[in-house]
């Protein structure tokens, strides 16, 4: 009989323990989505960093061609130009700056609901609030132009997220908003790359290597000369009796000359070797901020689906669809890391 | 000193590659444009050390290449900052 009892009490705490769990597991309706947060975070500074980085190698080659080491004056043009373009993409970096710290903040507002895990009209306003900033932050940049058509379209969304019913609902109604940056984004990066594409490398070595013209022409002749030299020397200590025309070439100086050339050749590397690794960094940064510009351009893309993802992963009650986007953000990462070393 | 007839012929040759640049810029071709720009920078390495003048035009055409292609790039930008 009291085991009887006993084993009824058990049953109760058990059944007890069930609907606990379960009434919390009902409640618990919006999914951690702080890793989405990150990836928001690490897109930002994908892309801002291309825009920064392509600014410093445009205004990198104007410098150089301004400088007073470089001595033509029919280059100042061509600085010009490039300095230009560093100030424009620099204008637009601050631009982008300012609508990502609106995206991240919306995103930050996301992951702060979804934590607090209160499906409730306050949490759809607190989402609809977080939006209108973004909508405020796109009207403080100049990518408002004359039409301003973004700017309309994205308010209307923000009023429909007010009318939504809860978190999932509002989160896909805020969708297109989304959907439309990201638009505007990728196009602006696929041209981004553009200025920092191949074509920039002969420009970089041209303004680098043209101060040092004549002693490059000079490291140029060296360079021959030991070539020739070599020839000659190599075929005179050759076992087999060399071919008529090398015979011809062979002095008896030449291995004298030759080591006199060497001694030549190893003073110019005092500027050689100096302006060359300028030269090998400056192309690194070139081909870095190039990638860079690319894995943005996906790493957007990624993040555009991914938050397409996100209002159906919510009332689905799983993650959200973010592995591409991780995986991007850990190579976009590691790409700004190594742009910086470079600084 | 080079003779005239000399020059002339660098001069020659550095027309014929700036035609082609024309053209290849015309087309907006990323593989074409920088083919050209090796090109122009074998013909400074090859050319001799009097045709300086050459070798000026040829870095002028380099550039001008080049920011064919990012100012065309930087203009869409601006549009679409324009446009939204």
């Amino acid at each position: 009989m009291a085991e009887r009892s006993r084993y009824r009490g058990w049953t109760a705490r058990v059944w007890a323990a069930c609907i606990v769990s379960g009434v919390l597991a009902g409640c618990q309706t919006i999914p951690d989505i702080s890793s989405w947060n990150q990836s928001t975070k690490d897109v930002t500074s994908a892309v801002t960093t291309g825009f920064h980085t392509a600014a410093d190698v445009h205004g990198d080659i104007g410098r150089r061609l301004d400088s007073e080491l470089m001595t033509k004056p029919e280059f100042k043009d061509a600085a010009t130009r490039y300095a230009s373009v560093a100030r424009e993409l620099q204008r637009r970096a601050t631009d982008y700056e300012k609508l990502f710290g609106a995206i991240t903040d919306y995103s930050t507002s996301l992951a702060a609901i979804a934590r607090a895990s209160e499906n409730s009209q306050k949490t759809v306003d607190a989402v609809a609030g977080s939006l209108n900033q973004l909508v405020g932050a796109v009207g403080g940049t100049s990518l408002t132009g004359a039409g301003f058509e973004l700017g309309k379209s994205l308010t209307n969304e923000v009023i429909k997220v007010k009318a939504a019913h809860d978190f999932g609902e509002a989160v896909q109604k805020a969708d297109p908003v989304i959907g439309q940056i990201s638009t505007l984004l990728i196009a602006d990066l696929a041209d981004l790359q553009r200025t920092v594409a191949e074509s920039k490398d002969e420009g970089i070595r041209v303004a680098i290597e043209d101060p040092r013209k004549t002693e490059l022409e000079y490291r140029a002749a060296l360079v021959r000369r030991r070539t020739h030299l070599q020839l000659a020397v190599a075929g005179a200590v050759a076992p087999e009796p060399p071919p008529a025309q090398t015979t011809s070439l062979l002095k008896a100086d030449d291995a004298p000359e030759l080591a006199k050339i060497d001694q030549y050749l190893r003073d110019t590397d005092t500027w050689f070797i100096p302006m060359n690794d300028e030269l090998n960094r400056a192309l690194m940064v070139r081909a870095k901020s190039e990638e860079l510009t690319v894995q943005a351009r996906r790493a957007v893309e990624a993040w555009r689906d991914s938050h397409a993802s996100l209002g159906a992963a919510v009332k689905e009650r799983r993650m959200p669809e973010s592995g591409r986007l991780a995986a991007l953000a850990v190579r976009v990462r590691d790409l700004i890391a190594e742009i910086k070393k470079e600084d | 000193m080079a003779s005239n007839p000399e020059i002339q012929q660098w001069a020659d040759e550095l027309d014929k590659l700036l035609q082609k640049a024309a053209t290849a810029r015309a087309a907006e071709d990323p593989e074409r444009i920088v083919g050209m720009q090796r090109q122009l920078r074998k013909f400074k390495e090859e050319s001799p050390d009097y045709a300086d003048a050459l070798d000026t035009q040829a870095s002028l055409a380099i550039f001008d290449l080049d920011l064919s292609v990012t100012e065309d790039a930087v203009t869409k930008i601006k549009e679409r900052a324009a446009e939204v």
